[in-house]
């Protein structure tokens, strides 16, 4: 399960903004590049090559 | 993020030899920060199986771990769990990249690992980052406290040192000096830096002057250096050790080796203010 309080100390190591959680699919979403990291085990992957870009609303890699 | 190990693979044997050492003069320096302990928050980066991390959340509840191996990071949550401590605080991230809001921290600890940041020959560019990052992320008086080994120590402060002398001449590629480390800091923005060098204090202290502890691969494991030997190196390295052992002259080898480490110390503590 993700710790939401999490949110308020990470960013997207990319634009460095804020993340949004997507509590459907358990991931977050930075808004700025249509970009996912994945949640495994609890913890966020916020890897910039392990990133998913998103596309259309469809997750491409 | 390891340039050279499988940290997911080494997870699996690094706590059987490694703890959390010079822990004590970690709370030392935190201690110094103004703030309850109850209202700060730390970030350990590159946590690893969460040693350090473990003792800190026994004192400080709002400690984030971070690192770049989902291994470590997974058991570094169970340990968490097993001890009664909050384990939903974890980041995999690669810590070159800091992926946190700035002025957040009031102290990062970085032990052993800034030397898996970087290839060889590439200017510490991702040490760089880091302490660029570092900077950003820390409030205003917050500590940096990095965990790492000297040149000198790399050669002597070990009794195995002179033995595997060409991962040692490989690992000084990878460990940034002590003096281009506190001119990085300082280039950077840092001041007040100190140097501590705890000389009594053995990292593998379980099985250290066990000259038969070489031999195993889970001994190995809580040392970096061995993951650079090439497999012909390792051969000529236990076939050295089991020589000495074979002729009785280990316990000779190892007590004046060890003259070197009490003089040198294994590790250094470099401290640094924002």
């Amino acid at each position: 399960m993700f710790n939401k309080e999490l949110l308020n100390y990470i960013v997207c190591p990319i634009s460095r903004k804020p993340l949004t959680y997507d509590e459907i699919n358990d991931c977050l979403i930075s808004k700025e590049f249509n970009i996912v990291y994945p949640i495994i085990n609890g913890i966020p992957n916020l890897i910039i090559n392990e990133s998913i870009k998103i596309n259309n609303g469809e997750l491409i890699k | 993020m390891s340039k050279y190990e499988s940290y997911d693979e080494i997870s699996k044997n690094y706590d059987k030899t490694r703890s959390a050492v010079g822990i004590e003069i970690v709370l030392g320096y935190i201690l110094t920060i103004p703030e309850k302990l109850q209202d700060i928050k730390v970030l350990d980066a590159g946590c690893g199986t969460g040693n350090y991390a473990l003792h800190l959340k026994e004192w400080i509840p709002d400690v984030i771990s971070a690192d770049f191996s989902q291994g470590m990071l997974n058991t570094a949550k169970e340990k968490y769990e097993l001890h009664n401590q909050k384990n939903d605080d974890l980041i995999r991230c690669d810590i070159s990249d800091l992926p946190f809001k700035d002025n957040c921290f009031d102290a990062i600890i970085c032990n052993q690992s800034l030397h898996h940041l970087d290839e060889e020959d590439t200017d510490f560019k991702n040490h760089q980052k880091f302490f660029a990052h570092a900077f950003k992320v820390l409030k205003t008086n917050g500590l940096l406290i990095i965990n790492t080994i000297t040149h000198e120590q790399l050669e002597d402060g070990v009794w195995w040192g002179k033995l595997i002398k060409p991962a040692v001449d490989r690992m000084k590629k990878r460990f940034i000096s002590d003096v281009c480390l506190i001119n990085l800091l300082n280039k950077f923005g840092f001041r007040s830096i100190d140097k501590v060098v705890p000389t009594s204090t053995i990292i593998q202290e379980k099985g250290y002057f066990d000259p038969n502890s070489l031999n195993k691969k889970e001994f190995r494991d809580g040392d970096s250096h061995f993951s650079l030997l090439t497999s012909d190196e390792l051969n000529n390295v236990l076939n050295q050790i089991n020589t000495l052992i074979s002729n009785g002259e280990i316990k000779e080898y190892i007590d004046s080796r060890d003259l070197l480490r009490q003089k040198v110390g294994q590790f250094c503590y470099i401290i640094a203010r924002k």
